[in-house]
C-alpha cells in the first residue's frame, strides 16, 4: 500500500490509495491524515485500491473525526471489492461517494 | 496466490491490472493518464520486496519497473521473477535512461522471458505494451496459479499460529481453495485477527476502540504477543473439504467474548473504529457462519457449486 497526497488548485486535498488497505496500513493513513487542513475538503481516491478490510474502515472514521465535517470529506473512484465493502458497511450513507463500478 | 480476472476488451477497454513499481509521483501520473486511455486498473507500490509482496497474493497483467528503483535494486526484481515458475509470466516493462555499462545490458540472457526495455517514458510505447499485455495474447496472458487445481484435491488441514502477519498470510494460501478468493480471503482474515486480537491477547471491543483512536493498537499487539500468557497461545485453523461445502474452524485459546451483538452491523456502532469484521465477514465471505460458546470457536463455511 502506498498513500500519497497533494492539493489541487482549487485548494482540495486529494488522498490516494494504492494497492491494499488493510490493518497493515494504520501507521501511514494515520500520518497522512495528521497533514491534512482541516478547513479543505478531502477527496479519499480509492482509483487505484484493490482490496480493503474492516480496518480500513476503521482508519476511515479516524478520518471523518480528525476533519471534524463529514461534508468535507468525500469518497470517489470507488470500484471492485473496496466499493462492495463499502458499501455493505454503509458507508455510502457515512461519506459523500462516488462510485465508477 | 490468486490469479487476477482473465483481460477482456469490449467497447474500446481494456481490462486488468498493471502494477507501477519505483515511479516516482510525475511519472506515476503520467502512467495513469496513459492508461486510463485503455481503462485498465493500475496500482502502485514503492520497493522489490512490496512488488514482490503484491505479485505473490495478485499476479498483474503487467508489470512497469521505474527509474525509482536503482539498477541494482531492478536487476534483483528482475532474477526475482524469472526464478519464480509463475511471476516469470508476468510481462514486464522496464522504463529508464541506459548507458553501455547498465548491468542489465550486459546481463540479458538472465531476464524474464517477457521482459521490455524503454529508455524514456513514451506513451506510444507504454500504451502499445500494455495493450499488448492485455488483449490477451496467450504468452502475456496473467498468469494462471496452478496451485489452485493442487488445493483442490485438499480434503483436510490444519494449521496454527500467532501473530496477525501470519494470519494474513494464512489466509491468503486458503483463499485460494475457494470459488471467490477474493471474497473468502476478507472473511478469514477478520475472522484469524479476531481470534489472535480479542481471543488469545484479550484484547476487549472497547480497549480496541480506544487504541485506534490513540494509535497504539499495533505496538499493543506486539507487547501482548511477548507476555505471559499470552505469548503461548496459538489459533488453530481447521479446514475440511466435502462434496458441497468447505469449512473453516477457527479456535483460539482465549476465554471467548460476547459474539451475538457482532454478527450484523451495529447503527448504534456506526461511527466506531472497529467491531465491523465478523459483519463484513458474514456478509461477504461465507454462506454459513457460527460460533460457539464461549465465543472462542468459529465455524464459517462456503457452499460449493454442484459439480457438473
Amino acid at each position: 500500500m502506498s498513500v500519497t497526497s497533494n492539493t489541487d488548485q482549487y485548494g482540495i486535498q486529494h488522498v490516494m490509495i494504492s494497492g491494499r488497505f488493510d490493518f497493515s496500513c494504520h501507521r501511514d493513513f494515520r500520518a497522512a491524515i495528521a497533514t491534512l487542513n482541516k478547513a479543505s475538503k478531502v477527496v479519499v481516491d480509492f482509483g487505484t485500491t484493490t482490496y480493503i478490510d474492516s480496518a480500513a474502515l476503521g482508519m476511515l472514521l479516524l478520518l471523518r473525526d480528525y476533519m471534524g465535517d463529514v461534508r468535507s470529506i468525500r469518497l470517489a473512484n470507488c470500484k471492485g471489492q473496496p466499493d462492495q465493502v463499502l458499501r455493505i458497511a454503509n458507508f455510502h450513507r457515512l461519506f459523500g461517494y462516488d462510485s465508477t463500478a | 496466490m490468486t490469479a487476477p480476472p482473465e483481460p477482456t476488451e469490449g467497447n474500446g477497454t481494456l481490462r486488468g491490472l498493471v502494477l507501477s513499481v519505483g515511479a516516482d509521483d510525475a511519472s506515476f501520473v503520467r502512467i495513469r493518464e496513459t492508461l486510463q486511455k485503455l481503462g485498465a486498473d493500475i496500482a502502485r507500490v514503492e520497493d522489490v520486496p512490496a512488488a514482490l509482496n503484491y505479485m505473490c497474493a495478485q499476479p498483474p497483467s503487467l508489470l512497469l519497473v521505474g527509474a525509482a528503483l536503482s539498477n541494482d535494486c531492478e536487476l534483483a526484481l528482475l532474477h526475482k521473477l524469472r526464478d519464480d515458475s509463475l511471476l516469470r509470466q508476468v510481462p514486464v516493462m522496464c522504463q529508464r535512461p541506459r548507458t553501455e555499462d547498465d548491468p542489465l545490458l550486459n546481463d540479458l540472457d538472465s531476464l524474464p522471458p517477457h521482459c521490455y526495455l524503454s529508455s524514456a517514458f513514451d506513451s506510444v510505447v507504454l500504451l502499445s505494451v500494455v495493450r499488448g499485455a492485455l488483449v490477451g495474447n496467450p504468452s502475456h496472458a496473467p498468469p494462471v496459479a496452478s496451485g489452485a487445481s493442487r488445493f483442490e484435491l485438499l480434503r483436510e488441514a490444519r494449521f496454527t499460529f500467532r501473530t496477525l502477519l501470519e494470519a494474513q498470510e494464512l489466509a491468503v494460501e486458503l483463499s485460494r481453495v475457494c470459488p471467490e478468493p477474493s471474497r473468502a480471503e476478507l472473511g478469514l482474515v477478520e475472522l484469524m485477527i479476531n481470534a489472535v486480537e480479542h481471543g488469545n491477547l484479550e484484547i476487549s471491543y472497547e480497549h480496541k476502540s480506544m487504541l485506534c483512536w490513540n494509535g497504539g493498537w499495533r505496538a499493543e499487539i506486539a507487547r501482548r504477543l511477548q507476555l505471559a500468557p499470552y505469548a503461548s497461545r496459538e489459533v488453530s485453523v481447521r479446514f475440511l473439504r466435502d462434496r458441497d461445502t468447505l469449512r473453516f474452524e477457527i479456535s483460539d485459546e482465549g476465554p471467548g467474548f460476547a459474539w451475538h451483538k457482532f454478527l450484523d452491523f451495529d447503527p448504534d456502532r456506526s461511527l466506531d473504529p472497529n467491531g465491523r469484521g465478523i459483519a463484513l465477514a458474514r456478509n461477504v465471505a461465507f454462506t454459513r457462519l457460527r460460533y460457539r460458546e464461549p465465543g472462542n470457536v468459529v465455524v464459517a463455511e462456503i457452499a460449493l457449486e454442484p459439480r457438473q
